[in-house]
Formats: C-alpha cells, structure tokens, sequence
C-alpha cells in the first residue's frame, strides 16, 4: 500500500517527508530572527495565528543559506507535539510511495548526514530521500545542559 | 477572541438568567507595551519595566575602557552615570544610522541601564505569545506579538537583557 508523501527539493537534492506529519505549507514571506537561536533557524513566522520557528533546510544540511526564490516554501510539519516550520527552495509534487520500497540509506549517507536521511526510494527515475523529522527538528533541549 | 484561541458561549435558563463564559488560554498575555525600531527590525518591550526614555546626544557619551570584553559606554544622566548598552550589537542586527538615537531605561537590582535604540514607534496594548519552542527559546525574549504587519515581533524583557550584559562582564 503506498501513502502520500510530500516532496521538496534542497540545494537541488529531493527529499520527503510522509503528508501525515505536514501540517500546511506557505509561502515565504520573511522571517523575524530571534537572537540566540541556532544558526540554521531562520527565524519565527505567523503561520494561521500560531507563531512556529522555520529551520533553515539548507543551512541545516551544511550547505549556505541562499538568496529565495518565489518558489522557496515552508512546510509546517508536527512531531512530538511540536509544530515547525522546514523552509526548502521548493515544494511542488506530492508523491505516491509505497513503504516497502524504501531502503535504509548507506551508511555514509547517515554518517555524513547526522541522521538526517532515514532512507531513500526511486520516485520514477530519481532518487528521493525521507528526513528523519525528530533529528532535523532536534532534541528539545537544543541550547545543551 | 477568536484570535486569540479562546471561545465564547452562553447558557440561558429560563427564570434565572444568564451565564456568560469567556475562555481565554493562560499562554497568553496582553501588556501595555512601547513599540521601537534597531538595526532595521521592531521590538516591543513592557511599558512597566521602562523608567525612562531619554534622547542620546552621542557627542556626551563617556567610552569606559574596554579591557577584556567589549567597551563600555556611559550615559549621563542628572548627574547619574548609566552604562548604554548597544541592541543592536548585543543582537548582532545589521547597522543602522539613526540621527537621534534613544536610550530606553530600566532598573535592575536598584542600578540603571539604558539600551541603545533607532526609533521608538509608539505604544499599545499587544497580544504576547509565548515562544514555545527549544529552537528559539531565549532569556531576555518573552515572545512574540502581531503589530498588525503579518510578521512576528519579538517582546525583549529588557531587564533580562542587562542581566546578559553583566553577566559576560563577570566573566571577562
């Protein structure tokens, strides 16, 4: 059985996640930045009258933060309880992926990753990768003990 | 109340009158606040911890010396000195060049402390949210408001803030 999943692209690589974790998507308008907040956070957004902080993909995956296209996107995901937003250079496909397929990713991919990348399926002829969401939202206690 | 995630709602009995029930969520606050302008980006900040707001002549500023951290600037006032802490550095916002800098004054443990600013805007009840989240929970932030332009501005709890300021002077 396949389930949904929506897919977004970040420093030209594709990545997804399952639509059942994404809240809503937007556009995006700017950010407000908070200081003293990790480098890959871009900033808080008002999304629907909730205020949600909007990591920075890009930055978080070691790569420079870019100047944003109209096409740049924040996907409003939910993972233990917390709402957050995943700011990528676009968003414009959801695909159908069917579980099974789905492979553990190599382990230089995990190392080199953080853990970001839980594994990788073909979506046609490209390679997309499923996010871990509680590694890239990180523990709650960012700011360490 | 919609707006601020609360709701609304009666119960009428006939003979006995009426029951109004008005819920609000406890996360939220509403303060008296001024609203002011540094490094290009609005903060507001408690009418009730201001003591003061005071024009910068940067002209009469006194530059203590540095030493290890970063120099010290004081401001004179009645005869008072009271050390002018920059927003702006202490953020790391980008420079701006304001032609009549403010200085915001607040109390911390009996001593002043004026915080350096562009512009102040104005003043107005706000709606507070709290930031919830580890990713931008911060000492000296409080949360977030709506000034009504569609983005987020950050409530500084500025007596916090000066607390940060001698806090890294001690361990200078």
């Amino acid at each position: 059985m396949s389930t949904l999943h929506v897919a977004f692209k970040v420093s030209g690589s594709e990545y997804v996640v399952p639509a059942a974790d994404v809240l809503h998507m937007e556009s995006f308008q700017g950010a407000t930045r908070v200081p003293g907040s990790p480098e890959y956070v871009r900033g808080i957004v008002q999304v629907r009258g909730r205020v949600v902080p909007v990591i920075d993909l890009r930055v978080r995956f070691g790569d420079q933060a870019a100047e944003l296209s109209p096409d740049a996107r924040i996907i409003v995901v939910q993972a233990d309880g917390r709402a957050v937003g995943l700011l990528a250079d676009s968003a414009r496909e959801v695909l159908r992926l069917d579980p099974t397929q789905f492979r553990a990713a190599p382990e230089v991919v995990i190392d080199g990753g953080q853990g970001f990348v839980k594994s990788v399926t073909q979506a046609g002829a490209r390679i997309v990768m499923l996010l871990d969401l509680k590694k890239v939202l990180g523990e709650e206690n960012v700011h360490g003990e | 109340v919609d707006e601020l995630g609360g709701d609304l709602s009666l119960r009428t009995e006939a003979g006995r009158g009426t029951t109004f029930f008005l819920r609000i969520p406890l996360t939220i606050t509403i303060v008296d606040a001024f609203s002011f302008r540094c490094g290009r980006q609005s903060f507001v900040t408690p009418v009730s911890i201001v003591e003061e707001i005071v024009e910068i002549d940067r002209a009469r500023l006194t530059r203590a010396p540095a030493g290890a951290g970063r120099a010290v600037r004081i401001l004179e006032r009645r005869g008072t000195p009271v050390p002018l802490i920059s927003l702006q550095q202490m953020f790391h916002l980008p420079e701006s060049d304001a032609a009549v800098p403010k200085g915001i004054i607040v109390r911390r443990a009996g001593q002043p402390y004026a915080f350096e600013v562009d512009q102040m805007l104005g003043q107005q009840e706000v709606v507070v949210r709290p930031l919830e989240d580890a990713l931008v929970r911060s000492p000296g932030i409080s949360g977030s408001t709506d000034l009504g332009d569609g983005q987020p501005t950050l409530v500084l709890d500025l007596v916090a803030l000066s607390g940060r300021v001698s806090a890294r002077e001690a361990h200078a």
